[in-house]
């Protein structure tokens, strides 16, 4: 893959979220969570939110709430209990 | 001379169709028949067409490209988008429009100052097709999708919506022809989604904005501030819809139809109709 343009490292995150709602990228990211991230200009911090999750980092770094909602519903949690869980999450969220 | 005959607002959210145990079941029946009631009104109106205005949430418009307002020109939509991710509760299905009107209202914008995105192509999400499915699930009355950036800031304040609103209402109003128009408005009230209040319902600021609504005094919605009403929750910015459609009613008193805050829906649910 050439390198991605550059951009913010908001849109990046975002960016990275967004694409999840595509189904093949839902299926090589659920297959390799590390070399899906790698496509994308991510810092230290904002790769290891996303790999944690951390919700809170996430939202703290520009994270869309809509789109940290849907990857918090993709990775298998009721959505009634967004709060509670990233409200217990640890030092990346 | 076209004639806006009808105008509906209502939460948008999923629940009332899909997780409807997650609610206290007087509220949520209540929030059925509000719905009931707004169906049977536009069954009364009989519009030859409608705008549905909504909110969208980050399943179509991106921040590589975030219009302010988008209107559909097609023949027909469809959705809910979701599905193709998973079972929503409720069928994928075509809507018819009206490219006629909607090319109609595009053009004058651009002309006049309302400077619409288009798009030709729109999978809708629940913002439209939760309504949508409750109010016309038949798809009996063709429908212009009309979207307001209600997700990603810099959004466009509420007093830029109000004045959409009267600007669609004096466009539709020169239409040619003696057709009947309406407008659905749809998301809100007082909500958070994917943040940490998620949960909390402002029930305080619910009531004032049904009320200014209620009394005919958009100008007060249109006084609205990003702040006031992230402070009311994260996606009580929904609201924007709520307002294009007051602009649309401008003076106008609507009638509140239902409000309850529905805790196992975390949303302040309301419906509201112009007639």
């Amino acid at each position: 893959m050439t390198a991605p343009p550059p951009a913010s490292a908001r849109y990046w995150l975002n960016r990275a979220l967004f694409d999840l709602g595509d189904p093949a990228c839902r299926r090589e990211f659920g297959a390799d969570r590390a070399a899906w991230l790698d496509r994308y200009p991510l810092d230290a911090g904002a790769r290891a939110a996303l790999e944690a999750p951390g919700w809170r980092v996430l939202l703290d770094r520009g994270a869309l709430p809509n789109l940290v909602f849907k990857y918090f519903m993709l990775s298998g949690h009721p959505p009634g209990k967004f709060a509670a869980i990233a409200g217990e999450t640890d030092e990346h969220g | 001379m076209a004639e806006l005959c009808l105008g509906l607002a209502t939460s948008h959210l999923a629940h009332i169709v899909n997780a409807r145990d997650a609610g206290d079941s007087a509220k949520v029946a209540a929030f059925d028949a509000g719905y009931a009631r707004l169906a049977a009104a536009l069954r009364e109106a009989a519009p030859d067409a409608c705008l549905i205005v909504s909110a969208e949430h980050v399943n179509k418009f991106f921040i590589d490209n975030m219009p302010a307002f988008c209107m559909g020109l097609f023949e027909s939509f469809s959705g809910p988008v979701e599905s193709k991710a998973r079972d929503v509760g409720y069928p994928w299905r075509e809507v018819p429009s009206d490219p006629g009107l909607a090319r109609y209202l595009i053009e004058r914008g651009l002309d006049e100052g309302v400077d619409w995105a288009v798009s030709e192509f729109w999978e809708v999400d629940h913002g439209m097709m939760v309504p949508l499915h409750k109010l016309d699930p038949e798809g009996r009355v063709p429908m212009i999708p009309v979207f307001v950036n209600c997700a990603s800031a810099p959004m466009p304040s509420t007093r830029r919506c109000f004045a959409v609103g009267r600007w669609l209402a004096e466009a539709i109003a020169d239409w040619p022809g003696s057709r009947r128009v309406g407008i659905v408005a749809t998301g809100g009230l007082s909500h958070s989604v994917g943040t940490l209040d998620q949960g909390r319902i402002d029930v305080a600021f619910d009531e004032w904005f049904l009320d200014r609504l209620c009394a005919g005094d958009g100008e007060a919605l249109a006084g609205l501030g990003d702040a006031e009403m992230m402070e009311a929750g994260s996606s009580t910015g929904e609201v924007r819809s709520w307002i294009v459609l007051a602009g649309a009613f401008a003076g106008r008193r609507a009638e509140r139809v239902f409000y309850a805050p529905i805790e196992g829906f975390d949303t302040g649910c309301a419906q509201a109709v112009y007639r």
